[in-house]
């Protein structure tokens, strides 16, 4: 390899000049991170190919391993089947995973088609490279229109924000990480918050007014103040409020109505309505469920 | 086959993590490729090689993270470094010496990523510590020994005896 025929000077220089770069990029963030992410446009789009391969080859891992721990229960009942039987489960099976599939990209068209703002569909393909962040990974990116700050839902609810991109993949933070924060509102009573993500992995709604009359099992919907959400998009319900004496705000712990563990397929807004009317989205958040699209 | 091995890593230690890694965490907890990687080449093949690799790396680890000003850069790059002057200190690196290393080495990074990055409250940094940071640790630490030795004595990719062996070898 070229770098072990270099001299040892060499070798000082070159490490040296990583060093200053390392420097540079510790002190001058903000400038140096625009010429990296030039260099990073064509990387990402190679990278791109090798993680939507082992997407792939993860997910029919996982079928298979389903299936097997599936059949162990029935084991010794299988010695018994005949092979025509067998292969007739494995069909039926194929088919209900198809069934459910069909069934959540259903609904998920289904949402598509009744609100009013345009998105494009984009499945999961892998989650957050580090341990640090909540966020996942999607097969969509900015070739498919999807920009950084747009915002990503399901048919249950809000899912987060998109915060980086390349040509076919897109990084969107979860609302449960601490590092997001969308404009919330309580559905009842109207007092808007901030809605952020705890170390916990859990949702919380702070700076609600004092005098708010929040309670548990109220609805905090999407405010459509800030950020890529329109107006009355359901994030979760209210399950503990903390009011603590001498603060100005009250605070309260949410249960996000996506199930941020099992998501597959989301939608990313790409364009919101224009001047819509609050809550004109005909998805009601006391029907929607806890589950995944 | 060195060479072979590093475009290897660079095209798949990223995409293992983000895919294959998320469905086999411990509480939410993976081991971090990039960092074992890192720490491995920087102990067997020196501070140049493991900080190239490292900033490479993690370069790629920042393109499909979360996070902005490419703390993953600036930590894995220094992360070769440090693995490579650890290299030099001990008379022969061995699976202990990884685990040793890859522990305090995957704290050191996990504090100086925190500090870097998360830009959250202290109180939040230091509940990360006992949840994230130490547990992630660990599981880098083992790994890093488990690569260690396959690497050493099933397929010696990076050259077989660690750089101090062959230093040695050579007075």
């Amino acid at each position: 390899m070229a770098i072990a025929r270099l001299t040892y000077g060499s070798r000082r220089f070159v490490l040296g000049l990583v060093a200053l770069l390392l420097l540079l990029l510790l002190l001058l963030p903000a400038q140096t991170q625009g010429l990296l992410l030039q260099f990073g446009g064509p990387l990402g789009q190679v990278m791109a190919w090798p993680i939507q391969a082992l997407a792939g080859l993860t997910g029919s891992v996982r079928e298979l391993w389903d299936g097997y721990v599936a059949l162990q229960d029935v084991h010794e009942e299988n010695h018994r089947l005949r092979r025509e039987t067998e292969l007739l489960r494995e069909e039926n099976n194929r088919l209900r995973e198809f069934a459910v599939t069909a069934e959540r990209l259903g609904a998920l068209l289904q949402f598509k088609e009744q609100q009013r703002f345009e998105s494009v569909g984009a499945r999961v393909i892998g989650k957050d490279a580090t341990n640090w962040y909540q966020a996942i990974l999607l097969d969509k990116g900015e070739s498919d229109g999807v920009e950084v700050e747009m915002g990503v839902v399901t048919p249950a609810g809000v899912v987060g924000r998109v915060v980086k991109t390349t040509l076919s993949t897109a990084v969107v933070l979860l609302l449960t990480d601490p590092n997001n924060a969308v404009a919330g509102l309580v559905q009842r009573t109207r007092d808007e918050g901030i809605v952020e993500g705890t170390s916990q992995r859990g949702v919380r709604i702070k700076h609600i007014p004092l005098l708010s009359g929040v309670r548990e099992g109220d609805w905090i919907v999407t405010s459509g103040l800030v950020g890529g959400f329109p107006r009355g998009l359901p994030i979760g319900t209210v399950t503990k409020i903390e009011k603590e004496e001498g603060e100005l705000f009250q605070v309260a712990e949410v249960d996000a109505a996506v199930n941020f563990a099992k998501l597959e397929e989301v939608l990313v807004i790409t364009k919101l309505p224009g001047g819509a009317a609050p809550d004109v989205f005909h998805l009601s958040p006391q029907k929607a469920s806890k589950v995944t699209p | 086959m060195k060479a072979w091995t590093y475009v290897a890593l660079v095209l798949f230690a990223v995409p293992l993590q983000t895919t294959v890694l998320g469905s086999v965490s411990l509480r939410n907890v993976e081991p971090d490729l990039v960092l074992v990687a890192v720490v491995v080449i920087g102990l067997l093949a020196g501070e140049l090689e493991g900080a190239l690799m490292g900033v490479l790396l993690g370069f790629v680890q920042d393109l499909f993270s979360a996070g902005v000003a490419f703390p993953n850069l600036i930590t894995k790059g220094a992360l070769g470094i440090a693995a490579g002057l650890i290299g030099h200190q001990v008379v022969q690196v061995t699976p202990l010496v990884v685990w040793g290393s890859g522990l305090v080495l995957s704290t050191g990074s996990g504090l100086a990523f925190l500090y870097l990055a998360r830009g959250r409250a202290l109180w939040e940094a230091i509940l990360a510590v006992p949840t994230l940071l130490l547990p992630q640790a660990i599981l880098d630490a083992i790994l890093a020994a488990a690569v260690f030795w396959i690497m050493t004595t099933v397929v010696p990719v990076l050259g077989g005896a660690p750089m101090s062996v062959r230093r040695l070898s050579r007075r």
